[in-house]
């Protein structure tokens, strides 16, 4: 009995070991941070149109998506990845500052509005959430604008993810990149004044919205839509709509090339692969129900079309300049 | 007991001696030792920088560092006040149905605790089972009281008590009968139990309180899902928003003080001098409950409904198909068999180098054995994003490309940050050996080899395999390392659990995780058979 119990913990560490020495086949590896149920699906894809293996590592929410950074950054110098597919191109322009990512312009981005693009091809954005509110159909006054969350009469109903992780973190420095410091604080205190909710993600925020706990909240578009699949009883407002207003924040995923990429030519095939016009429509008809950023791609009808939105205006190399120097302030906001 | 000052060295147990510990040093010190250099600079310069918040705190560090130490000792003194009395109720009295009692309370340690803490907070929460069935002011009550210090403790003391149930039944199976029997003949069993069993099981507790104690102090997750500022979440945060290693290990730094202070205080506890020689369990002196056994069966039940059926009920019931479960099986087939894989090479390396630790830090071949266990015990209070970073600082090199772009680089971590546990479930068996077996061995000329192989081994094999189902419950249920340091393509299923688990519908993931359950049960139900076999 232990002679053979032995014998099956040798074989299988063997078996172990020798699988994972096993010859590679034709493959890319890619880092991921969007949601592992809705890309999946498109690198299976990708595999299935052109036969190259694709080796991915996910994100969890548990990192807040940034488990895959923090490696990339860890393996600058014998980097693993081919590509990094990130949730929002704040993390790409980290990889850029920090000699990470290599300068590729896809043929397929060409009709990419140029907003949503690096100019020296650093990433490439595609698919967009938007930063939505959140609220009970019931809810009066209505917001119909993030200064809501400064409303008197709304006081301790309000909800919003921990701004030191996530989109929350790119949502406030686009609005420390547009307000400038004094009102971006001002805001921020008074918001703090009238007692809104932190929670741990977007995610939760949407939860303590459905469960009733909390009456409106900033999330991302996706998690808006999971949630009034849940509760019919809730609303989406793309916020500042209004003339002189500035525009709902607009996050696309973006991609880049990694430097030194160990499979430089499959990697720039799944690049071009992810910024075709179907990736697009395939992540608008997902449960991510995100936003093509080209016109003339089909969406469901909860997925408006981004030229249809009053989006906010902003620099994204400014807004990651822009969380360097925010987030010492925004960990004391948590924190007091 | 063996217990010698120092004692001179075989040449051959010397190099294998010297490799165990060059190897750890290697896998797990120098990957922190790496992160801490990072530490102390800034911008490529000395500083003293990264530091200065640990050195004065600020009002909100040391209430991180208070809630931490807080959770770990509430969590620890719960697991003890129900894992002693379960363990003393399922190893040593005729309860019936025991050893199923005994699988079942074990399940939750099998599950990250992350997913036990949403299975209670489908429950608990305002808008949980209970509040459906009781009416929503009970579940805005319920919600109050889990999502804080106390809801913290209740789901990581579900999650841990049974490490300390199943030491309790481990060492009821290493007293000798004979002091019990010598006792019964005088006095009934709650006088010998108070007088005999208890203070010589009592004793070696210390190991699971102090396993426990660590584990609640370096979790996150539950804290942070259960919104409970801790320390480890400054830690991740460095990770995460500031993608700082350097501050993120000069964050964890007040674990290291805690650690030696555990250990200090470990050192108090022990005491191997009153502990009576038991050379092998051939059996347990058990206590008849008589009428009594329905009514502790009742008590049993209730705890086993309390904190295991109630939240895996509320995993199960979001599964509404058993088609889910072929479904979810087809999906992570490939996930489950690298789990498998990866746990059974992980425990194995770490059964063998975590008794080669062992045998060096018992027997204090060295001047620095009780360094070495304070090295363990601190890589395993670690975060293990610091490890998992050091590891690939160190290793993620030109030269050594086959150690880290294989599975090879999960197995490092796994010895780096677990290497604590079957070293100290083997010392608890060594202390239990007469030093007088060995050394006649090797006044007879026997090599060290030879010693180790025919007389140490058969002698501790009872604690190897506990070590092995131990490292191979923690490697298979791991998510901290593994999701970080797994090759491209080439995950777990808690990684796979972990990374489907946004937006993934609950009923996907409750199916999950019963699946990861039942994997890891595979061993427990070896390990129990071979519990069985030994006591028949």
């Amino acid at each position: 009995m232990k002679k053979r119990l032995v014998l099956i913990l040798v074989v299988l560490s063997v078996i172990a070991l020798y699988w994972s020495l096993r010859p590679a086949a034709d493959f890319v590896v890619i880092y991921v941070s969007h949601d592992r149920i809705f890309s999946e699906p498109v690198l299976r894809d990708f595999n299935t149109d052109t036969g190259i293996q694709v080796r991915a590592i996910y994100d969890t929410e548990e990192t807040k998506g940034t488990g895959v950074m923090n490696r990339l950054i860890a393996e600058r110098d014998h980097p693993q990845a081919d590509v990094y597919w990130a949730n929002e191109p704040l993390r790409t322009v980290v990889l850029k500052k920090k000699g990470i990512s290599a300068p590729y312009r896809s043929p397929n981005a060409v009709d990419i509005p140029d907003s949503f693009k690096d100019p020296h091809g650093y990433w490439t954005g595609f698919a967009a959430r938007a930063r939505v509110l959140l609220m009970r159909n019931d809810l009066k006054p209505m917001p119909m604008s993030i200064a809501a969350y400064s409303d008197a009469r709304l006081q301790n109903t309000t909800v919003i993810a921990n701004p030191l992780f996530g989109t929350t973190t790119t949502h406030a420095a686009a609005l420390f990149v547009l307000w400038g410091p004094d009102r971006f604080r001002n805001f921020m205190a008074q918001v703090k004044t009238n007692g809104v909710k932190i929670a741990s993600s977007n995610g939760e925020s949407a939860d303590l919205i459905i469960s009733g706990e909390f009456a409106f909240g900033l999330v991302d578009s996706d998690d808006a839509v999971t949630a009034t699949e849940k509760n019919t009883a809730l609303t989406i407002v793309y916020p500042d709509q209004g003339e002189n207003e500035i525009g709902c924040l607009v996050i696309p995923n973006a991609v880049a090339l990694i430097k030194n990429a160990p499979h430089e030519q499959n990697a720039k095939k799944l690049i071009d692969y992810l910024l075709n016009k179907d990736t697009e429509r395939k992540l608008a008809f997902s449960g991510s129900a995100q936003m093509p950023l080209r016109s003339g791609i089909s969406t469901p009808p909860h997925v408006p079309q981004i030229n249809k939105l009053k989006t906010m205006r902003v620099d994204y190399e400014q807004m990651a300049s822009a969380i360097e120097k925010i987030q010492l302030l925004l960990k004391d906001w948590v924190e007091h | 007991m063996i217990s010698n000052p120092r004692r001179t060295l075989d040449r051959s147990e010397k190099t294998v001696l010297w490799l165990a510990t060059g190897l750890l040093i290697v896998v797990g010190l120098l990957p922190v030792l790496a992160m801490i250099g990072k530490s102390f600079l800034v911008n490529g310069k000395f500083s003293l920088d990264l530091y200065r918040d640990f050195l004065s705190p600020a009002p909100y560090r040391k209430l991180l560092l208070f809630n931490s130490v807080t959770l770990a000792a509430c969590t620890a003194t719960a697991s003890t006040l129900f894992g002693v009395p379960l363990g003393l109720l399922l190893g040593k009295t005729t309860i019936p149905l025991r050893g199923l009692l005994a699988t079942i309370l074990t399940t939750p340690l099998l599950i990250p605790p992350y997913i036990l803490a949403t299975a209670w907070h489908k429950i608990l929460g305002s808008h949980g089972l209970l509040a459906l069935w009781l009416g929503p002011e009970s579940g805005v009550l319920t919600a109050t009281w889990l999502f804080g210090l106390p809801g913290c403790v209740f789901v990581l003391s579900s999650a841990f008590a049974p490490i300390v149930m199943l030491f309790t039944i481990v060492q009821i199976r290493m007293i000798d009968p004979r002091l019990e029997e010598a006792g019964r003949l005088c006095t009934r069993w709650p006088a010998t139990l108070r007088a005999i069993t208890l203070p010589l099981m009592l004793s070696r507790l210390s190991l699971p309180i102090i396993l426990v104690f660590v584990l609640a102090l370096g979790e996150m997750t539950v804290p942070s899902l259960l919104r409970y500022p801790v320390l480890p979440v400054e830690s991740f945060m460095q990770f995460a928003a500031f993608y700082n290693f350097g501050a993120a290990t000069a964050s964890a730094m007040p674990l290291l003080f805690i650690c030696a202070i555990i250990l200090y205080l470990d050192g108090l506890m022990v005491n191997d001098t009153d502990r009576p020689i038991r050379l092998r369990n051939n059996s347990v002196l058990m206590i008849d409950l008589q009428v009594w056994g329905v009514a502790a069966f009742i008590v049993v039940a209730g705890i086993v409904v309390l904190s295991v059926v109630a939240p895996f009920f509320a995993l199960l019931a979001d599964v509404d198909s058993p088609r889910l479960y072929i479904d979810a099986f087809v999906s992570a087939r490939d996930s489950i068999v690298r789990s498998l894989a990866y746990a059974t090479a992980g425990a194995t390396v770490l059964t063998l180098v975590g008794f080669l630790c062992s045998y060096i830090v018992h027997l204090r071949l060295s001047p620095w054995s009780r360094g070495l266990d304070f090295i363990l015990l601190f890589l395993f209070s670690l975060p293990s994003g610091v490890i998992a970073i050091g590891l690939i600082t160190i290793w993620n090199t030109g030269a050594t490309q086959w150690i880290y772009s294989t599975p090879v680089i999960v197995l490092f971590s796994y010895l780096a940050q677990y290497s604590a546990l079957p070293s100290r479930l083997s010392q608890s068996a060594l202390s239990n050996l007469p030093p007088n077996l060995i050394d006649a061995a090797k006044l007879a000329g026997v090599s060290w080899f030879s010693r180790t192989w025919y007389i140490l081994l058969p002698l501790v094999k009872d604690a190897l395999l506990l070590s092995w189902a131990a490292s191979f419950i923690f490697c298979l249920r791991d998510v901290g390392l593994t999701l970080t340091l797994h090759p491209p393509g080439a995950d777990t299923l808690p990684v796979w659990i972990f990374t489907f688990m946004p937006n993934a519908p609950p009923r996907l993931i409750s199916a999950l995780c019963v699946i990861a359950v039942v994997i890891t049960l595979v061993p427990l139900g070896l390990f129990y058979r071979s519990l069985r076999r030994i006591q028949a």
